[in-house]
């Protein structure tokens, strides 16, 4: 990609892109506005792919945040105008987790119960804090201000939590 | 005027997971982001950042994955490829982009053109027509906004960005600029009253007092600026002092 290769952009995208409308419908609840995101994604990498170093976790890690960060601008953006997002798909809730020994035989199903066991395994305050943040895209003093909960304590449970996930995913 | 960097590696480490989580607020952010680029060595700061950004990622497994539609690539595919001018995005501001849409393709168009000046190819990293056509490209998408700069003394010239926040992509385009400013070009990005963050420095035609640089998603990085300044202070400037142009860009 970083030589300018549309052939290995679309390899990427064949590779990722699911991932990135996952978690930008997750986030979005509007399979318009994800795949716009998907798209804004891999045109982003397309212009920034020299810069790429290959951090841990390798290309998926950087599309993920890719996707997450610009549904994040449009979830932010939508609030500051007032204007939501009009949700049409489905949206499944985080919790509660399926039985991860009947996932099914694929990386991806095997990766779903993994990290659907680690959030299982956070106490539920903590749990319900990466929730937000992480598919509602909310900042730590948005969910303290929705939650009623000191900013203190929403930092403490963000860091605490993703100290745990380290070690489980 | 530059604002240092009062953060240590411990204090940094302590945020690293809500910054790799993203769930900062700006100004948390934006320190952060100062103290990872800051040149002094770091404690372990980078790794603990790449670590929460790995976990961040791998949450995204929980959510089955989903092909988007057939038309999605298309559209990427649209965007990169060699295609006619206009053919990806419809071109509804030529009104709003007004005569600068004309000065700018001009620019454009002569900076990939013209032979010789290898400073010149500032916008074309990829060929001329590919990027010519990527900076027309920018000028009629959706969401793209003119912001003009405003000279700060006489014979500062005159500039102008284009850009498109929801695409993080930005492109700098002046003229008229003065003479001797040829290697001293700075553009600075502005977060808060003292927070100078430089973005590019401006590769310049000088015989013409030209001058244009493709800025690619640089602007948005950390955040946006609230307001930009073009200076004239050379590339070992901290802050900047002989300020040309300033553009409110919120």
């Amino acid at each position: 990609v970083a030589a300018g290769d549309p052939a290995a952009l679309r390899t990427l995208y064949d590779d990722h892109a699911p991932r990135a409308m996952a978690i930008a419908l997750r986030m979005l609840h509007n399979p318009q506005e994800a795949e716009d995101v998907v798209q804004d994604t891999f045109l982003e990498i397309w212009r920034r792919a020299r810069r790429f170093e290959g951090a841990r976790g390798g290309a998926a890690a950087w599309v993920v945040s890719i996707a997450r960060t610009r549904a994040i601008d449009r979830l932010r953006a939508s609030r500051t105008s007032g204007v939501a997002l009009e949700g049409t798909a489905a949206t499944e809730d985080l919790m509660p987790m399926a039985d991860p020994s009947l996932a099914g035989q694929t990386q991806g199903r095997r990766d779903q119960a993994r990290v659907t066991t680690a959030l299982a395994a956070l106490p539920a305050e903590q749990r319900e804090t990466i929730e937000l943040a992480y598919f509602e895209g909310l900042s730590e003093a948005e969910i303290a201000a929705q939650t009623g909960t000191p900013l203190g304590v929403v930092k403490m449970r963000v860091n605490r939590a993703m100290k745990r996930l380290t070690e489980l995913v | 005027m530059s604002a240092p960097d009062d953060m240590t590696c411990e204090e940094f480490k302590e945020m690293a997971p809500a910054y790799g989580l993203a769930v900062l607020d700006d100004a948390e952010r934006t320190a952060c982001a100062r103290h990872l680029a800051g040149s002094g060595s770091h404690r372990g700061c980078p790794d603990a950042v790449e670590e929460a950004r790995h976990v961040s990622a791998r949450l995204s497994a929980v959510v089955p994955a989903r092909a988007p539609s057939p038309r999605v690539w298309r559209a990427i595919e649209a965007r990169i490829a060699d295609v006619p001018i206009g053919a990806v995005a419809p071109r509804p501001r030529m009104r709003e982009l007004g005569g600068w849409f004309v000065a700018a393709a001009a620019i454009a168009i002569y900076l990939l053109s013209a032979p010789g000046a290898t400073h010149r190819r500032a916008m074309a990293p990829k060929g001329g027509p590919s990027a010519a056509r990527e900076a027309l490209g920018l000028m009629t998408a959706p969401g793209t906004r003119v912001v003009p700069f405003r000279a700060r003394k006489a014979g500062a010239g005159r500039a102008t960005l284009i850009v498109n926040p929801a695409q993080h992509r930005a492109l700098l385009l002046a003229d008229q600029m003065p003479p001797g400013a040829a290697e001293r070009l700075r553009l600075w990005g502005m977060r808060g009253p003292d927070v100078p963050t430089p973005i590019a420095p401006v590769p310049l035609v000088a015989s013409e007092g030209i001058a244009a640089a493709d800025l690619g998603s640089s602007l948005f990085e950390p955040t946006p600026p609230d307001h930009l300044v073009l200076s004239a202070d050379g590339p070992g400037a901290t802050s900047p002092s002989d300020v040309l142009l300033t553009a409110e860009t919120r």
